[in-house]
């Protein structure tokens, strides 16, 4: 719908002007550069740590930027009360949500790509400059890795906007998401580890209850991590990223449909 | 059909703490199409919260707000509303261009017609300059100005103004009240609050005044102001000594500078005046006639609330 | 309101599908969790590098993946080759390194890499470090000794750490006694039983309890029909020809079993030992 749009794009032109984002890029290129320095202090498999020194590096910037538009563009926009010439047109609050959530989409997405483009640069440049006798890139698994990483933040700013519809403070939805980045990251792996009952010690049943609701409660951001993949080559079983696609897109619709709702009974004095 | 009604509208904020806070008490009030309407008060009387329940950006308490018939939690009816808030708060990086094609755009504009539009109402506000520019390097005027375009891109029936003047200069003033005094031409309603009482004198057609959540009083301006007088102001030139001693005997209060004399009369027939003061061979400067201004009216209204103006 | 209600639904129904989306996932990806396990070498001079003020954390993170590493081929009974254990070790010293402190690793590393891994030199390597910074520690070098003497037979280095764990706090007496022992250079099984009693007694983990006490038990057969040699061979002035001869000239009413689950024999030198040679026997 053209409501959809039209806040969608001027979310979209208003992120991609912030200052701080130009600041942010150089962070990126900075550390995208150092990638081909710090590949060579690795003895072997030194393809292999360029490309996991650069997703990392993605993933890392691709984390604070999502972090920062949210809290830029919708927890701000609750607080400097922008969000008046907004709700002041022929708009419902529900569209405002999903306009301004294809708007931060956007946003990543384009980011994202600039940041995709000097990941894949930062590779190519290790690759040529290496004998292919420490590895070759493996291209396809490794851009691949990127969308998933890319898919990885969407989710991750659906979060901070249903904790921005009601946190009191931009700061504190912030702290809220960055938590929740931390847990979805290694909740797969906990979950894991206590169910295998490593060395035989003793889980309090209790403890394993806390930490399997856990599981359902919070993202399995680790599903969305093909850096293993990519570095090796390893084959990627289609059933999987399927799941994690479809898993993806109803945990973005629970979070967006639940800050749709909190927003409709939200008032702006 | 009217167009602003609000029936019985109630706005209680609980406080946490400090307990509940009575914004709006059963606020019953109509604004007729074509009009324009001056909704007064002091500070924190409500206005603002009135002019925001019918955006549906806050809820009522109880009571029901309507615009141009329907109720304000239709959105599709703020398509032929336009609204200007007091210090307009806007993404800051868009440029003019880019929020009127927003503000078109959820009107249900095509590209054309919003251009169109664009065009005639940057020029209006004198903004075509920087219709490129990003809003953050505006002044404030010049905010307020590209918030004006943006409340009537959409070729509003209803305008809804909140505080306009304040903030603005002289000339930024007039170019309002030009505007509004057009749209009126057009037809338009316009409602708007304000706590500048010269310019509500000016505008419009009816008044209400709110304190502390209460519509005290609606009238049209004038019926107000056309209530006979209750005294003559009469400046003349003329004798001194025979003024004086007239005005001991007819209790007028007398007050010269240079060679003008002002007599201020409580005699209500105007004539019967003018003869006194005919006989008294004097030449007749100006007459005006003595009411409650508004700026009493309104004083008036507050102090009956037992607020202190400040 | 109308809208609410049509969102509620909404919600309720993406909540299921969420739900149901995260169970399929979480089984599809049962497999692939497997593939990925491998241990690849750390590069240790950056670590410690970059690691900051975050030394402790990351040496929790290195030493819990690898300990979950381990139990997760446990688990699956699957066998460390011997290039898993020198990444295994290395780790445990990365983490040691970063954090001296940290008790873990020297309990895990003596564990597993000792036993499991025939790896002693690396592990008293890595208890060494243990042993100068927790000095307040009697165990560690009660490790390093028993090390020196179980494994690498070298009494005399395994006198000197006992001595050491004898005088910190909280050291059992039994230790100094044993430190003496080892002087003595005699009673190499009753020594290795003493020991392995001590041992026992320090370990909480069950599964490696299990080990020593069947090693122990072992250990206590032998020495029992050690002993009944010894008896026979100053009754009768020679060596038996077989243990049986025990039973028939009643120096023994019965002969200890293997925990292992092999027999106990009398080699040519004389000495009891087992078919089993200390390692449990497959049926």
């Amino acid at each position: 719908m053209s409501n959809l749009w039209a806040i969608a794009r001027i979310t979209f032109l208003e992120g991609l002007r912030s200052r701080v984002f130009f600041g942010v890029l150089v962070i990126a290129l900075l550390l995208f550069s150092s990638t081909y320095t710090l590949s060579y202090l690795f003895p072997r498999d030194v393809i292999k740590v360029a490309a996991d020194l650069s997703l990392g590096t993605a993933s890392f910037i691709g984390v604070i930027l999502t972090l920062f538009w949210g809290t830029q563009l919708i927890s701000k926009d609750l607080e400097k009360r922008t969000i008046q010439m907004v709700l002041a047109r022929a708009v419902s609050r529900s569209e405002y949500v999903i306009g301004k959530f294809l708007g931060i989409s956007l946003i990543i997405v384009s980011s994202m790509f600039l940041l995709s483009g000097f990941s894949s640069l930062a590779v190519f440049t290790v690759d040529y400059l290496t004998s292919d006798a420490y590895g070759v890139v493996h291209w396809p698994v490794f851009l691949f890795s990127l969308s998933m990483i890319t898919f990885m933040l969407i989710l991750l700013a659906s979060v901070n906007f249903l904790f921005s519809s009601f946190a009191s403070s931009s700061f504190l939805a912030l702290g809220l998401t960055l938590v929740v980045y931390l847990i979805g990251q290694s909740i797969e792996e906990l979950k894991r580890f206590l169910e295998t009952g490593a060395e035989g010690s003793a889980i309090s049943p209790v403890f394993l209850k806390v930490i399997k609701t856990a599981y359902y409660i919070f993202p399995n951001l680790a599903t969305f991590d093909f850096k293993s993949q990519a570095a090796h080559g390893l084959a990627i079983s289609s059933s999987v990223v399927v799941w994690s696609v479809l898993y993806g897109i109803f945990y973005i619709g629970v979070m967006i449909v639940a800050a749709a709702l909190i927003f409709e009974r939200r008032e702006f004095p | 059909m009217k167009a602003i009604f609000f029936d019985q509208v109630t706005k209680i904020y609980s406080d946490g703490f400090k307990g509940k806070k009575i914004a709006l008490d059963q606020l019953t009030l109509e604004v007729h199409q074509g009009e324009i309407f001056g909704f007064l008060g002091p500070n924190g009387a409500g206005k603002s919260t009135a002019i925001k329940i019918l955006l549906n950006i806050l809820f009522p308490t109880s009571g029901r707000a309507y615009l141009l018939g329907q109720p304000v939690t239709d959105k599709t009816i703020r398509r032929k509303v336009g609204y200007l808030p007091e210090n307009p708060y806007f993404y800051d990086h868009l440029t003019p261009e880019e929020l009127l094609w927003f503000g078109g755009k959820t009107s249900g504009l095509i590209p054309t017609q919003i251009r169109e539009r664009a065009d005639k109402l940057l020029s209006m506000v004198d903004l075509d300059h920087v219709r490129q520019r990003p809003l953050r390097t505006f002044s404030k005027g010049m905010v307020q100005r590209a918030g004006l375009a943006l409340a009537l891109v959409n070729d509003p029936d209803v305008v809804i103004l909140d505080e306009p003047m304040s903030g603005l200069d002289p000339l930024g003033r007039k170019l309002i009240s030009d505007i509004m005094r057009k749209l009126k031409e057009q037809g338009k309603t316009v409602f708007f609050s304000s706590h500048i009482l010269h310019d509500v004198e000016d505008l419009c057609n009816r008044i209400g005044i709110i304190v502390e959540g209460l519509l005290r009083l609606t009238a049209s301006l004038t019926d107000l102001l056309s209530t006979p007088p209750k005294g003559w102001r009469i400046t003349v030139r003329g004798n001194k000594e025979a003024l004086a001693s007239q005005s001991d005997r007819a209790s007028w209060k007398l007050s010269t500078t240079g060679g003008l004399t002002e007599i201020q009369a409580q005699e209500i027939d105007l004539y019967k005046l003018l003869e006194q003061v005919k006989r008294l061979k004097c030449e007749v400067v100006a007459v005006v006639p003595l009411r409650e201004t508004l700026e009493e009216i309104f004083l008036r209204e507050i102090q009956k609330a037992g607020v202190k103006p400040l | 309101m109308r809208h609410l209600i049509l969102l509620s639904t909404l919600l309720a129904f993406l909540i299921g599908g969420h739900l149901f989306t995260l169970n399929q996932l979480a089984l599809n990806r049962k497999g692939l969790i497997k593939e990925q396990e491998e241990l690849t070498p750390l590069p240790a001079a950056a670590i410690k590098l970059l690691a900051l003020d975050y030394r402790n954390l990351i040496a929790d993170l290195i030493f819990s993946r690898t300990m979950s590493f381990y139990g997760g081929k446990v688990n699956r009974g699957e066998k460390v080759d011997p290039q898993t254990w020198q990444l295994i070790y290395q780790r445990l010293d990365l983490a040691s390194e970063l954090e001296p402190y940290f008790v873990d690793p020297y309990f895990f590393g003596q564990a597993h890499l000792t036993w499991g891994a025939g790896m002693a030199r690396e592990a008293n390597a890595l208890l060494e470090r243990g042993r100068q910074y927790r000095t307040k520690d009697w165990i560690i070098p009660f490790f390093i000794g028993f090390n020196h003497f179980y494994f690498l037979h070298d009494n005399a280095q395994a006198a000197v750490y006992l001595m050491e764990s004898s005088k910190r706090p909280g050291s059992s007496p039994l230790v100094g006694l044993l430190a003496a022992r080892l002087g003595s250079k005699s009673g190499g099984t009753e020594i290795s039983i003493a020991f392995l009693r001590q041992l026992e007694v320090q370990t909480e983990d069950e599964a490696i309890k299990k080990h020593i006490q069947e090693r122990r038990m072992a250990l206590e057969g032998i020495w029992v029909l050690e002993q009944a040699v010894e008896r026979y061979r100053q009754q009768f002035g020679r060596l038996p020809g077989d243990l049986q001869t025990l039973l028939k000239v009643d120096i023994l009413t019965k002969l200890p079993t293997d925990p292992y689950g092999g027999t106990f024999y009398l080699n040519d030198q004389g000495k009891v030992w087992t078919t089993s040679d200390l390692r449990p026997v497959k049926k």
